[in-house]
């Protein structure tokens, strides 16, 4: 996958792979989002390691990796994008309980509604680029706050 | 028969959990059909859209035009696979829904044993996905004479004790073989085992260790009524921390006894 594209980047992670095609075509089709799709946590968790995405919408239910522990080390991959889950009603109490392990930025109920889960998703990009920029905007702050140090001890030493 | 309200009980909390569990398994196909009906609507509404105003199209975007009517017709396409893909979950589910509806009215059938076994597997995915490996060693058995709904049941109900009596992730062994004229089918768990003084007991009608809300339904005792019914036996072997196994022994050419009157209650 090419990291320098500028689109947006979903990963779509759901071991029934009905539901990440049926995403993956919904997107295609209303965005320009750039997708990816996997129906292993542990193959989306790779993935992850060599490409950057904005935003991860995962199911809940998985074999073998649950979607609150996917998305938990995700996290720790990548802190900064988005993250949506996508939770059957059995799953729902579970899903609330486990909001806030994971800073979740919404679940969203099966069946979703695709204008509703399209406004979630354009919403939450806007928040990863917002935070993007704020990080951005900081670290340049502090990059010209150590310069400025710099200048200052220059001319300290300059008249001492 | 005499109706017995904790089986009732039983039974209402069974039927509770069972609707629960296909709720959440129909959910899933029908969101995809449901997306994929918005997605092919549209493209399809676009690609009229196209077709309706070609003559304002400059012949210099042609490439654009067709490359444009392919992206279409190709979500469309494969929203559609993935329609049909779904559609086919459902039916497979209604299919067994509807089978398994039929206890109690349901003939001689000759059926291969493997078959009630994965109706009643499909009937409990929720109950195991995401927690509970399954690991199938199929061995080739006759095909036998035998009420196939009344089977799935008893199948399910062991399956469903045996994922219930697992605490967090563990896996359940169904192995199938035959010996001479006997099919033996053997469910296993890797639980924390039954006590002795609860597997002395666990065959008696109404006895349970579980609350209301997570009892089974039939019961080991109607099992044992419905595989005795087909001459046959449940053996049972556990033990503390590994584990418990449950074999149905069925003899592969015997005329069962009607058993509508036991398993209606």
């Amino acid at each position: 996958m090419d990291n320098s594209d500028s689109k947006p980047a979903i990963l779509i992670v759901d071991d029934e792979e009905m539901v990440t095609t049926s995403l993956r075509n919904l997107f295609r089709l209303q965005t320009n989002y750039r997708t990816a799709t996997f129906t292993s946590p542990m193959e989306a968790l790779a993935s992850a390691s060599n490409d950057t995405f904005d935003l991860v919408i995962s199911d809940y239910l998985m074999p073998g990796m649950d979607g609150i522990t996917f998305l938990a080390r995700f996290k720790e991959t990548q802190p900064q994008a988005m993250r949506i889950l996508l939770t059957g009603y059995a799953d729902k109490d579970s899903a609330i309980r486990a909001i806030n392990q994971v800073g979740l930025y919404q679940y969203v109920e099966k069946p979703w509604d695709n204008d509703s889960l399209l406004m979630s998703v354009k919403n939450a990009l806007e928040k990863a680029t917002l935070l993007r920029t704020l990080d951005r905007k900081i670290q340049e702050l502090q990059a010209a706050r150590l310069s400025l140090t710099d200048f200052q001890h220059n001319l300290i030493r300059a008249f001492i | 028969m005499s109706r017995d309200p904790q089986n009732d009980m039983e039974r209402m909390a069974a039927l509770g959990n069972l609707a629960r569990g296909l709720a959440h398994e129909m959910n899933t196909p029908l969101s995809a059909i449901a997306c994929n009906n918005d997605t092919i609507e549209t493209a399809l509404r676009r690609i009229r859209e196209h077709l309706d105003k070609p003559p304002e199209r400059p012949q210099s975007k042609d490439e654009l035009f067709f490359a444009e009517m392919i992206n279409l017709l190709d979500v469309a396409q494969d929203s559609l696979r993935t329609s049909r893909v779904a559609s086919d979950r459902l039916r497979a589910f209604i299919r067994s829904l509807r089978d398994f509806s039929r206890i109690g009215n349901e003939a001689l059938e000759k059926t291969d044993i493997r078959e009630p076994i994965e109706t009643a597997l499909l009937l409990l995915a929720h109950e195991l996905r995401g927690r509970i490996t399954v690991a199938k060693e199929f061995g080739d058995i006759a095909p036998m004479d035998v009420h196939k709904t009344q089977l799935s049941q008893v199948f399910m109900n062991i399956l469903m004790n045996s994922a219930q009596a697992i605490e967090g992730k563990g896996e359940i062994r169904i192995q199938t073989r035959q010996e001479g004229n006997t099919a033996r089918i053997s469910i296993s768990d890797n639980g924390p085992g039954i006590s002795p003084e609860v597997q002395a007991r666990i065959f008696e009608p109404g006895f349970t260790t579980k609350n209301a809300d997570t009892g089974t339904g039939l019961g080991l005792a109607i099992c044992l009524k419905i595989v005795e019914a087909h001459h046959g036996r449940i053996e049972m072997q556990s033990q503390a921390g590994k584990g418990s196994t449950f074999t149905i022994i069925l003899p592969i050419a015997a005329d069962p006894v009607n058993t509508e009157r036991t398993t209606n209650g």
